[in-house]
């Protein structure tokens, strides 16, 4: 539980989700009150397991509601302000010729089954965790991510994307 | 490859997140997001929001939080498997489990056990008792002194046993119809009364039988014996 508030915190202080509501003191108690109650009364609950499972995620998506709620009301207001100045898109781009442009240019071009893994690996996520949620054997996930990686390697070469960083 | 693996994530996650919020286009619902996470959503379904959180840094943040969320129920579901009770703790858990008519149901078996168990005892020690006393019963010296027909006399006597005891003598007929019961003694030898010999002036035979008395309880008696009338 200690590591899952220390996970929730930081999440909250990189997003600075505080600002739109989210607040992470407000989670962990719901969680761990809600997660007490499923050990105090552990009896009454024929699978505790799936049980805590839902109790966790409905406090997580409530959190996420609050937070879209909270968007919502800040960018109405934001662009009523801002309307009358500039006309703007409503859909979030990338900077034109930033890094993240190039990378997922890249990688729409990347074989399907090849492209969700190489995603999914740029959100973050470990090989157990991708094995996971795409209910992949690790192996499969390994050899699908390595290709993958491999093709996008070669494609950002041919596009020209040329970034020190990037040789190996 | 590694160094590359490495290096593009963080070339991709190096960018500053966009300050406040961003506004949102054709984003999937919290519920669809966290649903994409269960193994047995379809592929397509999958494929889609991922194509959408990929580019959504709003969408990121949240599918972030059910990451994280995930991995740690993830984690408590094995700390809870490897908690389960072996089959003897299951067996245990039955008695502690909140089902009610199961307590009861135990609580009443386990007392009717322990009523039969009882029961039992007491028989048995009762069956023990019985022995013990018949077995000595079977030690007491009984004596007769007859004289017959002229003049009748019947003397029964005993030899007295250890303790406080009290005796009664129980005379029957040749067909084991009582006769006389005598009063309790506590001598060791009693005289049949006159109006009894008279009732057996035509027996050849009679028999009798002792009682101990502890108070008021008969604590055993002694074998039937059988005694001639012979002329003397």
């Amino acid at each position: 539980m200690e590591e899952f508030s220390a996970f929730i915190r930081s999440l909250v202080l990189r997003y600075n989700l505080e600002k739109l509501g989210l607040d992470a003191d407000d989670l962990i108690q719901e969680i761990s009150l809600k997660l007490w109650k499923v050990i105090d009364h552990e009896k009454n609950i024929h699978n505790p397991a799936s049980y805590i499972k839902k109790v966790v995620e409905s406090a997580v998506i409530d959190q996420i509601r609050r937070v879209r709620k909270e968007e919502e009301l800040y960018t109405s207001e934001k662009q009523k302000l801002i309307s009358e100045l500039e006309p703007r898109s409503n859909r979030y781009q990338n900077p034109p010729g930033s890094m993240k442009e190039y990378i997922l240019k890249a990688t729409d071009q990347l074989l399907e089954s090849r492209k969700i893994v190489v995603k999914l690996y740029l959100l973050n996520m470990s090989l157990p965790e991708i094995s996971a949620y795409l209910n992949y054997s690790q192996d499969k996930t390994r050899n699908l991510l390595y290709r993958g990686l491999s093709d996008l390697k070669a494609i950002l070469k041919e596009m020209g994307f040329r970034h020190e960083r990037l040789r190996d | 490859m590694n160094d590359f693996e490495t290096k593009i994530r963080e070339l991709f996650n190096r960018e500053p997140e966009p300050p406040g919020p961003v506004p949102r286009h054709n984003c999937p619902r919290p519920e669809e997001l966290s649903q994409s996470f269960e193994p047995d959503c379809p592929a397509e379904i999958k494929a889609r929001i991922i194509d959408h959180v990929i580019t959504c840094p709003a969408c990121q943040r949240e599918f972030e939080l059910l990451r994280g969320s995930r991995s740690f129920i993830d984690r408590l579901s094995k700390i809870m498997a490897r908690d389960k009770p072996g089959p003897a703790g299951k067996m245990i858990s039955v008695f502690t489990s909140s089902v009610t008519w199961w307590k009861t149901a135990t609580a009443v078996v386990l007392l009717l056990g322990l009523l039969s168990l009882l029961y039992l005892g007491i028989t048995y020690w009762n069956t023990l008792t019985e022995e013990r006393r018949s077995e000595a019963a079977n030690k007491i010296v009984l004596s007769e002194e007859v004289h017959w027909p002229q003049p009748a006399l019947v003397r029964l006597a005993w030899k007295p046993r250890d303790g406080n005891f009290q005796y009664r003598v129980e005379v029957y007929d040749q067909n084991m119809y009582l006769l006389w019961q005598s009063p309790l003694l506590s001598e060791t030898a009693v005289l049949v009364p006159d109006k009894v010999l008279e009732a057996m002036k035509d027996y050849q035979y009679f028999f009798w039988q002792l009682l101990i008395y502890s108070g008021q309880d008969k604590v055993s008696e002694s074998p039937v014996r059988k005694v001639r009338l012979v002329s003397q």
